[in-house]
């Protein structure tokens, strides 16, 4: 599903990724830990294609092609999917009007009929019940006013939606207390199936005692230092990062 | 400056030559005229080095000859028009349509099912009959220095009156048309008047679009005053569509009675050079007054809001939010000026101008609140901002299976989703987002 190969990353000419490698089969979850600046997020940003991350060097693969030439819609469109780290508010677009939009270009790129307002209604109804959400939320600006926990949740609303092939989830787990983070965890567990990959972004074990993921991968100073099952989170969890900056010492 | 009697070009002698020309015979209305046509020569047009017209820079109107056209004939006429996009004109047979071509009534064009009480009427007749309202209402001490009112009441024939009794309240919007034609060649000119009373308690909403055909040189130079009685409501929006290549310059005066509400929206999308004056006369306690703005440029075009809202009474209120979106090497101005005088005790206003520049620095805006606060008990704030199209959201919008042109299309539209919220006239807001979207679009 997703190959990455040896991928350098710089923005404003610090190299943020050196050198990293991942592989990500289809109907697999893996986490990526690491200690804050350690470039999860930069890992995350260029996945998805933002321009303000320069890739330096290195392949992505993604379904057996190269996902670096394509531009960001490009990627949605193919079924790659971003939770932000820090969704971004947009005052005066309604999450209705968004999601319906978004649902279908994809649809359309991948040469499905597109849908109508019935029918956009009756899936968005479905996936807000899954995730306990207020339907009053959909005639709301896009993120406006959320707090930090609905914006997550929101995140993980769209997803559901959308139903990607490829989803990254960016410390969606930050924010949020023990109900939501369960109800998300419920979310993405649904989402799980053969042919998806995620991968979960987080600083913290917690989410992945909801989430089980198949592998965990250790980030540290722009590359992956560790990867192991899904013990390792619980290692890390007691271990601290520190235990890490002796790993990445030995792997230099 | 330099009064225009004393000056050699031929722009003079052409307005002179047009003035003479003129009927005297109405005693009343010759006279009205004279004297502003004797103050425009005095003060000949505004300068860019005089106050209030230092970002603006108007030789093209000063220095160009600009006459009135005949109107095409109406087989011409009617498919052009249409072909237009008036979001503001309702062409339906049942609609109150006055439309003007340039600068007369248009009875062709134009519908008129009266509802009982209101006038709603050409002004000439009105003019040739001495009509009371107009002899009221036609001339302001306070327009007196305003060079370019001055031209529109010296060149005065025709117009609209929209006069609502006490008490009356009007469900269906009145739109009005003022088409000016023109060409490089043989500029044109209109000095549209539109006088609208609203009687006691009464409520009223006034289409007014200023239109030309695309590619059209001209300069329309346009009045319009509102009365609102004590317990009015008016809601009156300018829709100025002008063609890129004409020249427009408004004033808007509007004065309030006690409790009495008026919300004026001002909405900017054509013209190559625009100067937009309004000036609201908050003159009842507890009158409510909203400006909304919305000056949508590209290319080259050139628009300035100067606005003055007037707070002579007691606890008044006075909205003012004007946006800006600016493409191209487009350029922008909005000065507000807030007067609060000695008795406006308890005032509440706010004033904000937001923009959004597209193209970078290419286009440019000026922005400049003026506060003049004469009481003590007041709420005044004001505040104006620049930016551009948030990265962070367009990123947003795309990783979402947006494209750039979508994404970007939907966060102008986004910006600018407030000013039109707040149109009340029915279908209109959705009709003016669909022209937008259009522009956008490019
Ligand atoms: N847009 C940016 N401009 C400058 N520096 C950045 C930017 N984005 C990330 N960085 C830097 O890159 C490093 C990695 O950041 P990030 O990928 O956000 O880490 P993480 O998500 O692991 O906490 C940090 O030092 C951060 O300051
Ligand atoms: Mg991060």
């Amino acid at each position: 599903m997703l190959e990455i190969r040896d991928l350098h990353a710089e923005v404003g000419g610090r190299e943020i990724l050196r050198g990293l490698d991942l592989n990500l089969r289809a109907g697999e979850v893996h986490a990526i830990m690491g200690p804050n600046g350690s470039g999860k997020s930069t890992l995350a940003q260029v996945l998805a294609g933002r321009d303000t991350y320069g890739v330096t060097a290195g392949t992505v693969r993604y379904q057996g092609e190269d996902l670096l030439p394509l531009s960001p819609e490009d990627r949605a469109r193919a079924g790659v999917f971003l939770a932000f780290q820090y969704p971004v508010e947009i005052p005066g677009v309604s999450n209705n009007y968004f999601l319906r939009a978004s649902l279908n270009a994809i649809r359309k790129y991948q040469g499905q009929e597109e849908l109508d307002a019935v029918d956009f209604l009756a899936l968005v109804q479905k996936k807000m019940k899954l995730l306990h959400m207020d339907d009053a939320l959909m005639k709301r600006a896009v993120n406006e006013g959320f707090s930090g926990g609905e914006k997550k949740r929101n995140e993980i609303f769209q997803m559901a939606v959308l139903e990607p092939k490829l989803a990254i989830l960016d410390e969606t787990d930050s924010g949020l207390d023990i109900d939501a983070l369960k109800t998300v965890a419920a979310g993405v567990n649904a989402l799980r199936s053969p042919d998806r990959a995620i991968l979960l972004v987080t600083h913290y074990q917690r989410l992945l005692t909801y989430i089980v993921p198949d592998r965990v991968h250790v980030l540290a100073q722009g590359r992956i230092v560790k990867s192991g099952g899904k013990e390792l989170a619980l290692e890390l969890e007691s271990k601290g990062y520190q235990w890490l900056e002796g790993e990445q010492a030995a792997v230099c | 400056m330099l009064a225009l009697k004393d000056s050699t070009t031929g722009v003079f002698a052409s307005y002179m030559a047009r003035f003479s020309g003129l009927d005297p015979r109405n005693a009343w209305l010759h006279a009205m005229r004279q004297r502003a046509f004797d103050r425009f020569s005095e003060m000949g047009f505004p300068h860019h080095k005089q106050e209030g017209w230092r970002q603006t820079n108007i030789t093209a109107i000063s220095q160009s000859v600009f006459e009135p056209r005949s109107a095409p004939p109406p087989a011409q006429l009617v498919p052009r028009l249409r072909s237009l996009d008036l979001p503001g004109v309702d062409w339906s047979p049942s609609a109150l349509r006055l439309v003007f071509v340039n600068g007369s009534f248009a009875p062709g064009l134009s519908a008129l099912d009266l509802p009982p009480g209101c006038r709603i009427t050409p002004l000439a007749p009105l003019l040739a009959a001495e009509d009371a309202a107009l002899v009221a209402h036609a001339e302001y001490a306070d327009e007196r220095e305003q060079a370019f009112v001055a031209l529109n009441t010296a060149f005065l024939a025709d117009g609209a009156l929209v006069e609502i009794p006490d008490g009356i309240e009007l469900a269906a919007p009145i739109s009005i048309l003022y088409l000016t034609t023109g060409s490089k060649e043989e500029k044109g000119i209109s000095h549209p008047r539109t006088i609208i009373l609203a009687g006691r308690a009464s409520a009223v909403s006034v289409v007014e679009t200023v239109a030309g055909f695309a590619g059209d040189v001209y300069l329309s130079n346009s009045v319009t005053s509102i009365d609102a009685g004590d317990d009015a409501r008016v809601e009156y929006v300018r829709l100025q569509q002008d063609s890129q290549t004409a020249f427009h310059v408004s004033k808007l005066r509007t004065r309030q009675g006690r409790n009495s509400r008026v919300v004026a929206h001002n909405i900017a999308l054509g013209g190559g050079l625009v100067r937009n004056n309004v000036h609201s006369i908050l003159d009842g306690e507890g009158a409510e007054c909203t400006l909304n703005g919305l000056y949508a440029l590209d290319a080259t075009q050139h628009v300035d809001n100067s606005t003055i809202l007037d707070h002579a009474q007691p606890l008044c209120t006075s909205r003012e939010y004007y946006k800006g979106v600016l493409d191209g090497k487009s350029v922008g101005v909005f000065n507000g000026r807030i007067i609060v005088r000695q008795d406006a005790q308890h005032t509440d206003a706010i004033q904000s101008n937001k923009n959004l520049l597209l193209s970078g620095s290419a286009a440019t805006i000026s922005s400049q609140p003026q506060l003049e606060i004469y009481a003590d008990d007041v709420r005044c704030t004001h505040g104006a901002t620049v930016g551009q199209l948030d990265a962070e959201a367009l990123f947003y919008l795309r990783s979402r299976g947006l494209g750039l042109d979508e994404s970007r299309k939907l966060l102008i539209y986004a910006f600018a989703a407030d000013v039109l919220g707040r149109v009340q006239v029915p279908g209109l807001r959705e009709a003016l987002e669909g022209v937008l979207w259009q522009k956008w679009a490019e």
